[in-house]
């Protein structure tokens, strides 16, 4: 058996829709899984959208989903990013279902071409910089430049201002008091922490009755 | 044992399949974040 490994990438028109000067305008297969997903998400999120109060398998899925698309907003976007969450949701179940269609043999991977991921990135690209601009004007810019608190870093000489010192005196201070205490910072067991415990316990009260 | 390998290679498509779109959607939050809340 010959084995050929491109031709699952062919792209193959399935019929033509018009043209555009010499180039034809075609329904490719690409077209008709890209369709294919969109079907099945579909199905999947409007086929549950009766919202048993006892999900059955599919509203399960399409809750999990939900969530787990929401929860990721939220804890990188914070609630603020919520607004774009038809958006991601949209990208994230598109990308994720055309290639899950795209494991089972004899079909068509969507991403695999890399005009779809780049049209998806340039989506987003270009989402982010006309509503950053339209909510920050020209200060959104300011992300290119690094910020000032890494100005401050030991390593860049200004290590006597700014709010460095303070957490850097506290660890110092902290490692000195280890240093007093006899003993280094280590991980002993439960009963070697006890046993420090209670010798730094009878020193306290010592010192306290000095 | 061809059958356990075919087995093995699928699941790692399937998790192939979801990073490539949750990398997708968590970058897209985290460039929208930089939108939003600019200046960290």
């Amino acid at each position: 058996m010959k084995i050929d490994p491109i031709h699952q990438f062919n792209i193959e028109p399935l019929f033509t829709i018009g043209h555009i000067g010499n180039q034809t305008i075609a329904f490719t297969n690409s077209s008709l899984y890209m369709f294919v997903a969109v079907a099945l998400i579909s199905m999947l999120m409007l086929g549950t959208a009766g919202r048993q109060l006892v999900p059955g398998r599919f509203q399960s899925m399409a809750e999990i989903s939900y969530e787990f698309v929401a929860s990721t907003i939220r804890s990188t976007a914070g609630a603020e990013g919520m607004k774009f969450f038809p958006l991601i949701f949209s990208l994230f179940m598109f990308i994720c279902v055309s290639n899950l269609v795209g494991i089972i043999p004899y079909t068509f991977t969507v991403s695999s071409h890399i005009i779809v991921t780049v049209a998806l990135a340039l989506l987003v690209f270009f989402t982010v910089l006309i509503y950053g601009v339209y909510k920050n004007g020209l200060n959104f810019f300011k992300i290119f430049v690094p910020s000032r608190r890494s100005d401050l870093h030991p390593a860049a000489g200004h290590v006597h201002r700014g709010p460095v010192v303070p957490a850097a005196a506290g660890l110092a201070q902290r490692a000195s008091v280890r240093q007093h205490a006899g003993r280094p910072h280590r991980a002993e067991g439960v009963r070697g922490l006890r046993r420090h415990a209670r010798r730094l316990a009878r020193r306290c009260s010592a010192g306290s009755a000095a | 044992m061809p059958l356990a390998l075919t087995v093995a290679l699928t699941a790692l498509e399937l998790l192939v399949a979801f990073l490539q779109a949750y990398v997708f959607a968590i970058l897209t939050c985290i460039y929208l974040n930089d939108a939003i809340h600019p200046g960290h």
